[in-house]
């Protein structure tokens, strides 16, 4: 069977995915692949604001960008160490990836790549004119999806099961 | 264009087509009317973000001319104002104490001094970023604080997102920066902008020292009040910062003894400030800056490539294009029309006017680029100023210009504040909680400099 692939990245961390992506392994005796997103659209709005708006130049935003990334990687590995441990708990075959890219891309390939099945992300409480107008990562990655994407918030977890569908 | 941007693009389209298309008014010429609709085009373009700040300048100066708000040759004259090049050989300097270390030295061993305990450290950051941010840009002290800070934050193993201690460590850094900003004309190139402005309307300065002098005691309060705020709101949960001192330690340890480089760039940068200070009115800041940016090359301190690596030169087309669209503002009577329309019926005391001006600068400056604040704000402030009795022009410029430097709620109002929320220790809702009482507490400081200190030494 394929895997169900559970992302996190810096800005997407809620145990309630953790949970959810464990629980759904756990049942349909799959295995997990935990995935760790070092999102450089992050690094890229830093770096857009220190040129535009500080003034300063390349270096020092690049210099930036590296040291913000290289702590999102270390962040990230423990982070994955934490969801290997409790898979390991409860016998679930648990593999970890660190991927550093754009948010989406970076979700995309290692779907194509592994044949994931399923994908778990969690995403913060905004409202759904807040997603259209500043955009949203998540949304764009379930309308490129090519697979069912569970979508874990503070106080709700939506399934689209199809490209772009909500259940 | 990315996305969201381009709507924005379209409105600021819509807004100016519209200005010049209205019915004339009675006391606005034709000039002014097209210097209200650059105006109105400028306001949309710098609050939303839609395009880069420099090329919205550098709109500007092309558009003002092309809607005949003013003659070419002088909108592009403006365009080479003695602040313009204050600001480059600030930004030059800069350069030098980036590209050599120093600044990071000087950061480093003033951490190694406040690396006692977790609150002490806490203060150690809080100072030295308001300490350089007084020598160099408070975005540059950030971008060379963070990394530091990030490890220290490491080492002592604090949680993203739920540590106090985390939280605190970055919003320090942030608003020290912010806070010590203000307080000299090297700080942020919107208090050489301000002096532009004062000097194209009034043929009046504001010299290195009397600023410092004028503003002093509104940063000093505020670090003050930064210090208690962060101790209240995110009490450090870790008593031992022992991770942290070793870290530091090694640090300068690596660094070893200063370099060459590094004692040419601190000659010269004393002897630059030491120039602003004694001789600034003598020989002007600007020929000053120059000289100061220069004799690094001549010290083989830094090289082109360095300062390109290390500036970005939309900086001049901002502050260029700001000067010219305040002077448009002026020369064709859209600022005084646009105040007596909207004005007229409220008599505003000089009191009042300090409150509400700045009042509308620190809210402006929570959502938009600081000298943007100072371009679209002051020339406005001017005009209400003139109705005004016993409001002094510096009066108006302070009023401006240091509020506009003080955001401390939204990562969206300052580079330090995005820099500082990049981390992700702390979430946008902490640091408005605090970063509106600290507006609060700014505004309040800032009423009574004005009402116990600025009329005590004239500004008032």
């Amino acid at each position: 069977m394929g895997y169900l692939m559970l992302v996190l990245s810096p800005t997407r961390h809620n145990e309630k995915s953790v949970d959810l992506a464990l629980s759904l392994v756990q049942r349909s005796k799959r295995p997990l692949l935990a995935v760790f997103i070092v999102d450089t659209r992050v690094t890229d709005a830093i770096s857009e604001r220190i040129i535009d708006i500080g003034f300063l130049g390349d270096t020092v935003s690049e210099q930036l960008a590296e040291a913000i990334l290289k702590d999102y990687e270390a962040r990230g590995r423990r982070e994955l160490e934490e969801v290997k441990a409790r898979a390991e708990k409860l016998g679930i075959e648990c593999e970890l990836l660190v991927r550093k890219g754009d948010f989406v891309e970076e979700c995309l390939k290692v779907a194509k790549e592994r044949q994931v099945e399923d994908m778990v992300v969690s995403r913060a409480e905004r409202s759904n004119l807040s997603r259209k107008l500043l955009g949203s990562a998540v949304n764009e990655l379930l309308e490129k999806a090519p697979c069912p994407v569970m979508v874990v918030s503070h106080s709700k977890v939506e399934n689209h099961s199809e490209n772009g569908g909500v259940d | 264009m990315p996305k969201l941007k381009a709507p924005f693009f379209v409105l600021a389209v819509i807004v100016t087509i519209l200005i010049l298309l209205m019915p004339p008014r009675e006391g606005l010429s034709s000039q002014g009317q097209a210097a209200l609709a650059v105006f109105a085009f400028c306001f949309i373009l710098w609050t939303t973000g839609a395009l880069p700040l420099s090329v919205t300048s550098l709109l500007a100066i092309a558009l003002l001319p092309l809607l005949g708000a003013m003659d070419a040759g002088k909108a592009f004259s403006l365009f080479g104002n003695r602040a313009v090049f204050f600001i480059l050989g600030a930004f030059i300097l800069s350069a030098g104490l980036m590209r050599s270390g120093l600044s990071s030295r000087i950061a480093l061993i003033f951490l190694r001094r406040f690396d006692r305990s977790p609150k002490l450290l806490l203060s150690g950051i809080i100072l030295s970023c308001a300490f350089m941010a007084m020598w160099m840009p408070a975005h540059a002290v950030a971008a060379l604080t963070f990394p530091i800070v990030l490890e220290i934050a490491s080492a002592l193993r604090l949680e993203p997102r739920f540590s106090n201690y985390g939280k605190a460590l970055f919003l320090s850094m942030a608003w020290g920066c912010v806070t010590g900003g203000v307080l000299t004309l090297l700080g942020g190139a919107r208090n050489p902008l301000a002096i532009a402005l004062l000097r194209e309307r009034y043929h009046l300065t504001i010299g290195f020292t009397q600023w410092t002098l004028s503003v002093f005691p509104i940063p000093c309060v505020l670090l003050v009040i930064v210090h208690l705020l962060v101790f209240k709101f995110f009490a450090p949960e870790i008593d031992d910062v022992r991770a942290a001192r070793d870290l530091i330690e090694s640090k300068v340890s690596e660094l070893g003894p200063m370099s060459s480089t590094e004692k040419r760039v601190l000659v010269i940068m004393v002897a630059t400030i030491g120039c602003w200070v004694f001789l600034g009115e003598h020989l002007g800041l600007a020929p000053i800056a120059i000289l100061g940016a220069s004799a690094l090359f001549v010290a083989r301190a830094i090289d082109w490539h360095d300062v390109e690596r290390y500036v970005n030169w939309g900086v001049i087309l901002l502050y260029g294009g700001a000067i010219s669209l305040a002077a448009a503002l002026e020369l064709t009577g859209a600022s005084r029309w646009l105040v007596e329309s909207f004005l007229k019926s409220h008599h505003l005391d000089p009191f009042t006017f300090v409150a509400v001006i700045g009042f509308i600068s620190i809210v402006l400056t929570e959502a938009m680029s600081n000298a943007a604040v100072v371009a679209l704000v002051l020339p406005i402030a001017f005009e209400i100023g003139e109705t005004v009795p016993g409001v002094t022009p510096l009066l108006m410029v302070f009023a401006v210009a240091v509020p506009a430097g003080l955001a401390y709620s939204l990562p969206i109002g300052t580079p330090p504040n995005a820099i500082a929320y990049s981390a992700r220790y702390h979430r946008i809702r902490d640091s408005v909680k605090v970063g509106v009482l600290l507006n609060l507490t700014t505004l309040a400081t800032f009423l009574v400099v004005a009402r116990f200190y600025w009329t005590k030494i004239g500004v008032f």
